[in-house]
């Protein structure tokens, strides 16, 4: 459906809606894919005391200090220039379960103070140019500081984690989610995605550290967590302008129609933006596929009453293209933005529809950056938040047992603390125990209206240690 | 007159310092809203027309600065004009004394602070005995964007230029959510009272004939205009950061004079704060007495475990209070991230039991469930102006009559956010008119918390 430029992407991939969630798989390997993944949690009876002061996994407001985190985190990739040559290393012994002999002489302490710091900053202003050049921005700034915050933050609250030092396992996650919402500050779809990817880094690390022995019970932590890490609303309108931000002439308004120059240069603009730099289309096939698709853009600007049939007859071919794509690109900047705000049970039927609706987009010329996967995003940000709810119910469980002899509850409807539902799906989450009381399942229930490989479901089968 | 923050006045403030407010805190009636309406449809496509300012439209800079400048750069206004804008305020778009008033260039700063990113108000909240802070710039910025503001949108619906109403809507809102960005109760509450004097304007703007319909930009509106769970951090650190002896540490366990000086501060503050907020308050001795048998009843059922060691009085009644305010406070930050229903019940349950087990006339901390419902009252107002947009378009589709039930309106209609169930509807057989009202809230019957619009289709 999106003709030659289906297939490729060009130097615009930095900020592109759609498929980004997959990049991210590709990139970070935090994302673990579309089948159902199954963890198994051992671990031990821990009470809620609610006098006793739990550990936060987000600095408090009134801690927070004033300053530039972004200006933190960049300088220590300056500064500790000497870790890129042990680059490899890191990465692969990032992923070495605690405890591996591998991980513990893997040296990434030095890197530690100034996330730690950053991590108690209030603001992060990351100054890309996006005003100035907007889509054109190099994010590769962005790129090593999730780099930092992915993987030798992640060595470090391991080692700590094989140490037992669970005060500081629980301040490395804490670092690891408070510098992944100061990403989640810049005005990108893209590094939204990065942040909520070392998010989900920052929730594997709970998983470990809530199964240690010793592990206060962090309920609490866990349920003043926020379900975003960066502005939705805020993201969602730098996104949808995006476009005119990256099209020079576009900042100065919408040309009128019979400037056929203006509108030639808008298109070649569009062009630049969304062709692969490596295969560019030679000028003759720009202006080709321009006149094929002119025909369905005078229709659609007619039909939509943007234009009367003379009016759309009389302006050239590269304006009505453009004015279709430009139109295009605000409907559904303006749907995905009411779709966003709607609860989030609603927003998934909303997304599916949008998608449904990108797929038949007449023209062959892709439409940039909301194309669609609209709703694959959607889930892949919110899936943090299911975790953190799933995850919480996990410790309901341990409080319980910690308080009937070690054994869980025959169903959730026995927790002295309530368990969260699914917030995606406002559904209870799915429990099963075992035979042995000390045994059980913990699942996402299924979202209505998604298809399986849609899901993303997590099961966490755990076992309850004695004391 | 100024505004002064203390712990359990909170719960007065509503009747003292906010006009509009002081109908959602204090009011024993239901508040009931006429509007006459001009069936629109909703404009499916082209931009939406925003009632806050978009991120990439934001610009840097200090909106408290420019706020807090316009009296100064305006003096002769502000001793002929300002005086006056409480009742101009109150009076309808078309009255003389609305189309008379003059603005000079506050609106047009006012306008300008809106589009500002960040609004840093500089309270001396790291300096200062937090109790003690003053926060009159507050209410004094209530009177321009509270009351000022509405009076120009008032002057822009006579005149009939509505995108310009709407854009003082946007200007009120965006101005509340500056005022809200300090993170203590009180601002929160001015913001919420000032963006509810938003809506009211806004409820009159969506009444004029030609009045484009807002349901989109309505819908995008946030749920609250403040930061909340940022308040509640940092008034759960009030108490230590109120008692000097405390902004140095905690005194050690078995320290007896240093906690007879934190509890001798702690009576101070509490009988200052109650006595502002007209609460009877026992003499200190007796107060003492109590915090201190309120102290080892918890101890005696297990509520609360002791120190380690010797210790006074005022150290197990201090360590109790301190310790039972961070717990109180923990569990509504809680609160604050479930669904409004959940939220509204944990928080009473939180409030019932903090009454069952404390003595005390006055509380430590403010009744969380009623800066909730403030708070959260806004985005309230918010999907029921949703509702009677949506209404709006469903009468245009249905030549020009309201529909037989909410299953009919093709728009959105979204739930009662305090039940999440549909806002009640109850239409006029001929279709001419219709009532539209929130639902009953489970355990709570506090009539000012129920709206009702009474609507009515406009005929040409």
């Amino acid at each position: 459906m999106f003709g030659p430029f289906g297939s490729h992407r060009g130097h615009g991939i930095a900020v592109c809606f759609g498929s980004l969630a997959m990049l991210l798989i590709a990139i970070c390997g935090a994302v673990r894919g579309d089948d159902p993944v199954e963890i198994i949690l051992a671990v031990h009876p821990a009470r809620i005391d609610p006098f006793a002061a739990p550990s936060r996994l987000l600095p408090a407001d009134p801690d927070l200090k004033l300053g530039n985190a972004a200006v933190v985190l960049n300088g220590l990739m300056a500064e500790r220039q000497g870790l890129w040559n042990s680059w490899d290393t890191i990465v692969d012994d990032a992923r070495l379960p605690v405890g591996d002999p591998g991980i513990a002489t893997t040296d990434v302490a030095g890197t530690i103070p100034d996330m730690i710091r950053a991590g108690l900053i209030r603001n992060a202003d990351w100054n890309h140019p996006v005003r100035e050049v907007g889509a054109n921005v190099s994010l590769a700034d962005m790129q090593m500081v999730r780099g930092l915050l992915d993987r030798p933050l992640t060595i470090w609250i391991k080692q700590k984690l094989a140490e037992h030092d669970v005060a500081a396992a629980t301040e490395g996650i804490r670092t690891q989610l408070a510098c992944a919402r100061h990403m989640g500050k810049a005005p990108f779809m893209i590094t939204a995605m990065q942040a909520h990817a070392v998010g989900t880094v920052a929730i594997d690390n709970l998983e470990y550290l809530v199964a240690q022995p010793g592990c206060p019970n962090l309920r609490w932590s866990l349920s003043v967590l926020p379900p975003l890490l960066f502005d939705a609303p805020s993201m969602l309108e730098w996104h949808t302008r995006l476009l005119e931000l990256s099209l020079p002439l576009l900042k100065m308004g919408i040309p009128h129609d019979s400037d056929d120059e203006a509108w030639q240069q808008i298109a070649s603009d569009y062009f630049d933006l969304i062709e692969d730099s490596k295969n560019p289309l030679a000028s003759e096939q720009r202006a080709d596929l321009i006149l094929r698709c002119a025909p369905l853009g005078r229709e659609r600007l007619v039909r939509r009453g943007l234009l009367s049939a003379d009016a759309a007859m009389a302006i050239s071919p590269e304006a009505v293209v453009m004015r279709a794509i430009l139109d295009h690109h605000a409907t559904q900047g303006r749907q995905v933005r009411l779709a966003w705000a709607l609860p989030r049970s609603e927003a998934i039927g909303q997304l599916a529809t949008l998608d449904a609706l990108a797929g038949a987009w007449d023209l062959d010329i892709e439409s940039w950056p909301l194309a669609n996967g609209f709703l694959k995003d959607f889930l892949f940000f919110n899936h943090f938040s299911r975790r953190t709810a799933m995850l919480e119910t996990v410790e309901s469980l341990r409080h319980h047992a910690a308080t009937h002899d070690g054994h869980l509850p025959a169903t959730l409807a026995d927790l002295e603390y309530a368990p969260r539902r699914d917030p995606v799906s406002g559904l209870p989450f799915i429990y099963v125990r075992g035979e042995s009381h000390s045994a059980a399942t913990l699942s996402m229930p299924h979202i209505p209206g998604l298809p399986d490989d849609s899901q993303q479901r997590r099961t966490y089968k755990i076992e309850m240690v004695s004391p | 007159m100024k505004i002064h923050k203390s712990l359990s006045e909170l719960l007065l403030l509503g009747v003292i310092l906010f006009g509009s407010m002081a109908a959602v805190v204090c009011a024993d009636e239901p508040t009931t809203v006429r509007l006459t309406l001009h069936p629109q449809a909703i404009q499916e496509h082209g931009p939406l027309r925003p009632l806050l300012p978009e991120a990439p439209d934001l610009k840097p800079g200090n909106a408290a600065v420019v706020l807090l400048r316009m009296p100064w750069e305006q003096q002769s206004w502000m001793q002929e004009w300002q005086p006056k804008i409480s009742e101009v305020s109150q009076l309808s778009p078309d009255d003389a004394k609305v189309a008379e008033f003059p603005f000079n260039r506050f609106a047009g700063e006012m306008r300008r602070a809106a589009f500002m990113r960040d609004a840093d108000w500089n309270y001396p909240l790291e300096d200062e005995p937090a109790a003690s802070i003053l926060l009159p710039d507050a209410q004094g910025l209530r009177s321009f964007i509270g009351r000022g503001m509405p009076i120009w949108i008032n002057q822009r619906i006579a005149a009939g230029d509505l995108d310009a109403a709407r854009e003082g809507v946007l200007t009120m809102l965006a101005c509340s959510r500056h005022v809200g960005r300090t993170r203590l109760f009180v601002p929160q509450l001015v913001a919420t009272a000032m963006a509810g004097a938003a809506l009211d304007r806004t409820e009159c703007l969506i009444s004029q004939d030609h009045c484009p319909n807002l349901h989109g930009s309505l819908a995008l509106l946030p749920d609250t205009i403040g930061d909340c769970q940022a308040a509640m951090q940092m008034e759960a650190q009030m108490i230590e950061r109120s008692l000097p002896t405390l902004r140095g540490g905690v005194p050690a366990s078995g320290n007896a004079k240093g906690w007879t000086a934190v509890m001798d501060e702690y009576l101070q503050l509490e009988t200052d704060s109650a006595g502002g907020s007209g609460f009877l308050i026992p003499n200190l001795g007796t107060l003492r007495l109590r915090l201190v048998g309120e102290a080892r009843a918890a101890v005696a059922r297990g509520a609360f475990a002791l120190p380690e060691g010797p210790i006074s009085d005022d150290e197990l009644a201090m360590s109790y209070i301190l310790a039972k305010n961070a717990s109180a406070h923990r569990r509504a930050e809680a609160a604050l991230r479930l669904p409004p229903p959940d939220a509204i019940r944990t928080l009473a349950d939180i409030e019932a039991e903090d009454n069952a087990a404390s003595p005390l006339e006055s509380k430590p901390w403010a009744s969380f469930l009623r800066m909730y419902l403030a708070n959260a009252g806004f985005g309230r107002r918010v999907r029921m102006l949703e509702g009677v947009e949506a209404l709006r378009d469903a009468a245009a589709r249905n030549g020009g009559r309201f529909p037989a039930s909410l299953a009919d309106v093709t728009a959105r209609v979204p739930l009662d956010p305090f039940t999440e169930k549909p806002f009640n509807y109850e239409p006029a057989p001929d279709g001419l008119s219709a009532r539209l009202s929130t639902t009953a809230i489970p355990g709570i019957d506090e009539p000012y918390l129920v709206r009702i619009y009474e609507l009515t289709l406009a005929t040409k």
